[in-house]
């Protein structure tokens, strides 16, 4: 897929240790990753360059992952991640809801499904 | 002559003496006036015969007043004396003090004349009585030891507080061996020191005769002779079984009910424990995952490293404060901690809670305050008081709570102060009522502030809410640790 446009993930995480590893894990040629956690920042990037796909911490400063969602283009897919008991059913504004800590290889089989059309 | 007759009259009189004077041969028996006067009776009417007495003495008291006499005349005692009760004219009884001696002998040497006097004690009898019987219904007896010779004395009620029959003998080394072998050396370094001037009391668990363990308090004082010299050791001996159960189920009951207290906060809590938890385990796990990657470079690695085990500390101290907080408190003794430290741990361990209703917290707290207490029941205080205050500013616009200590005096003043608008008058009277809330069902158990006084109050504190600021500010005072 080399010299195509790549594939755009951004994600929103108050936990700074998250962004650093999601960053570095998956941050490539094939791949441009942006990571905020700062939620105005993340609500700008995606008004000024739409990811391909939207990660979104559940439990966020002020406001919730799912409110913060609503605020962004309904076409653009999204993920909602939480470390919550209580917050891991399908939820129709997300892909998926997935249950933190999600591992590396999760993310990359979500990736190839979007990136497939499959999803 | 004349005049020391009359005054010896107003002796006898005064002194509620009566005197009798009995013929042995022929039972003729000359009760003199004041004699028969206490009874009730007119000297003039008043036959002079043993049968008066006879038939005014107690029929269940006659057969030992008889069997004194007999002993007396029989030459085991020095003098004759019997208490026993007598009919009063009116039909009330008297108590007697009865004593008396052989006046004359005939030349047989055989007594003929026996004399003796009355004197009436109903006063002192019914004392007595009104003594023993406080004593059985308080359970409570006396001991007196004789210091020279160790022997003891015990009233009705000690004995049957050590299960034995009044009057057996005892001694201090009998009565130490009821005690707990554990206990021993306790109470005897208790006499020992009251021996040496130094009163005593003290609660022990002890055996009794029968083998059934009780619980007794037991007291203890020196008495000093004219010269000052401690010659014996006075008590009291009291059982306190039933209070002691009584105690140790209330205990046994507020333990309980502080512990559920405590697992309902922590149910509370539990959503956002999981997030504080899962949230660095997701560090934790993904920078392992990037450790195999960073191999060649030691720059990375040491990041990944360092990341790692950052995340890890913080899953341990929540995870540490949780298991902590989580423990049942009874039976641990309280110990000197530092406020500070109490006031970090509950700001740790309700940050989820803080953070999801996006408050912030603020604490001033001098560093050189101590408590002597349970300290997790401290920080159970602590929590349910922070919790409230965040649910309570959780939907408005500014979200701060402020927990400040200072000593005040001889008081340690410590106030959680949130920036809500205050607690109304209708809500303030129900406040510390059990199952009391103003959460949405489902959402608090209303146990928190009453079982949070319940437990400063076990600590010699209170708990009230400071009505001279608008907003709410609850405020707890404590004695401070010198």
């Amino acid at each position: 897929m080399a010299g195509s446009v790549p594939f755009r993930v951004y994600y929103l995480d108050d936990e700074e240790g998250l962004l650093e590893v999601f960053q570095e894990a998956f941050d490539d040629d094939d791949r441009e990753v942006k990571v905020f956690s700062n939620v105005e920042a993340a609500l700008d990037a995606v008004r000024s360059q739409p990811p391909d796909l939207m990660v979104l911490d559940y439990r966020l400063p002020g406001a919730s992952g799912e409110e913060i969602a609503r605020q962004m283009d309904p076409a653009i897919p999204k993920v909602l991640v939480s470390g919550d008991f209580l917050c891991c059913d399908d939820h129709p504004a997300f892909v998926r809801v997935l249950a933190k800590p999600v591992p590396v290889a999760e993310y990359l089989a979500l990736f190839a499904l979007l990136q497939s059309g499959q999803l | 002559m004349q005049a020391d007759l009359q005054r010896l009259e107003l002796v006898l009189e005064g002194a509620r003496l009566g005197s009798w004077d009995w013929w042995l041969k022929t039972d003729e028996v000359v009760f003199d006036s004041r004699w028969c006067r206490m009874l009730g009776l007119d000297p003039a009417t008043t036959p002079m015969t043993l049968s008066t007495w006879e038939n005014l003495v107690h029929p269940d008291d006659l057969p030992a007043a008889y069997q004194d006499i007999e002993t007396y005349l029989q030459g085991k005692t020095p003098f004759y004396e019997n208490t026993h009760r007598m009919r009063h004219a009116d039909g009330h009884w008297l108590w007697i003090l009865d004593r008396g001696r052989i006046s004359e002998y005939g030349p047989d040497r055989k007594p003929v004349r026996f004399t003796g006097c009355h004197f009436e004690i109903t006063e002192s009898k019914e004392l007595q009585a009104l003594s023993e019987s406080i004593q059985k219904m308080a359970k409570i007896g006396g001991w007196e030891l004789e210091v020279a010779t160790s022997t003891g004395r015990w009233t009705d009620e000690t004995y049957r507080i050590h299960g034995l029959p009044p009057g057996a003998t005892v001694n201090a080394e009998i009565g130490i061996g009821f005690y707990a072998p554990r206990d021993r050396e306790t109470i005897g370094r208790h006499l020992e020191q009251c021996i040496q001037g130094v009163p005593y009391t003290a609660t022990f668990e002890i055996k009794d005769a029968q083998g059934r363990l009780k619980w007794v308090r037991t007291t203890g004082e020196p008495l000093r002779d004219s010269q000052g010299t401690i010659t014996r050791l006075r008590g009291t001996f009291q059982d306190i079984t039933e209070q002691k159960l009584t105690e140790d189920l209330l205990q046994e009951e507020r333990s309980k009910s502080i512990h559920a207290s405590k697992l309902a906060s922590l149910g509370e809590m539990s959503a956002g424990l999981a997030h504080e938890i899962n949230n660095p385990l997701a560090v934790v796990l993904g920078n392992l995952e990037l450790l195999g990657r960073s191999a060649d470079n030691p720059e990375k690695f040491a990041t990944r490293l360092e990341s790692t085990v950052k995340a890890a500390k913080r899953i341990e101290t929540i995870v540490g404060g949780l298991k902590r907080f989580s423990r049942r408190s009874d039976g641990i003794p309280p110990v000197l901690a530092r406020l500070a430290d109490i006031i970090d741990d509950a700001v740790v361990l309700t940050g989820a809670r803080a953070k999801r209703n996006d408050c912030h917290v603020a604490v001033h707290c001098p560093l050189d305050l101590y408590l002597v207490c349970e300290a997790v029941e401290i920080e159970q205080v602590l929590v349910n008081l922070l919790n409230n205050a965040f649910d309570a500013i959780a939907n408005l616009p500014t979200r701060d709570v402020y927990l400040s200590a200072l000593k005040s005096g001889d008081q340690i003043v410590l106030k959680v102060l949130d920036s809500g608008p205050g607690i109304s008058d209708e809500v303030e009277q129900k406040l510390f009522q059990p199952f009391f809330t103003t959460k949405p069902p489902g959402e608090g158990t209303g146990l928190g502030l009453s079982i949070s006084r319940d437990i400063l109050a076990r600590h010699g504190a209170t708990l009230a809410l400071n009505r001279e600021q608008a907003q709410t500010c609850f405020e707890i005072r404590f004695a401070a640790t010198p």
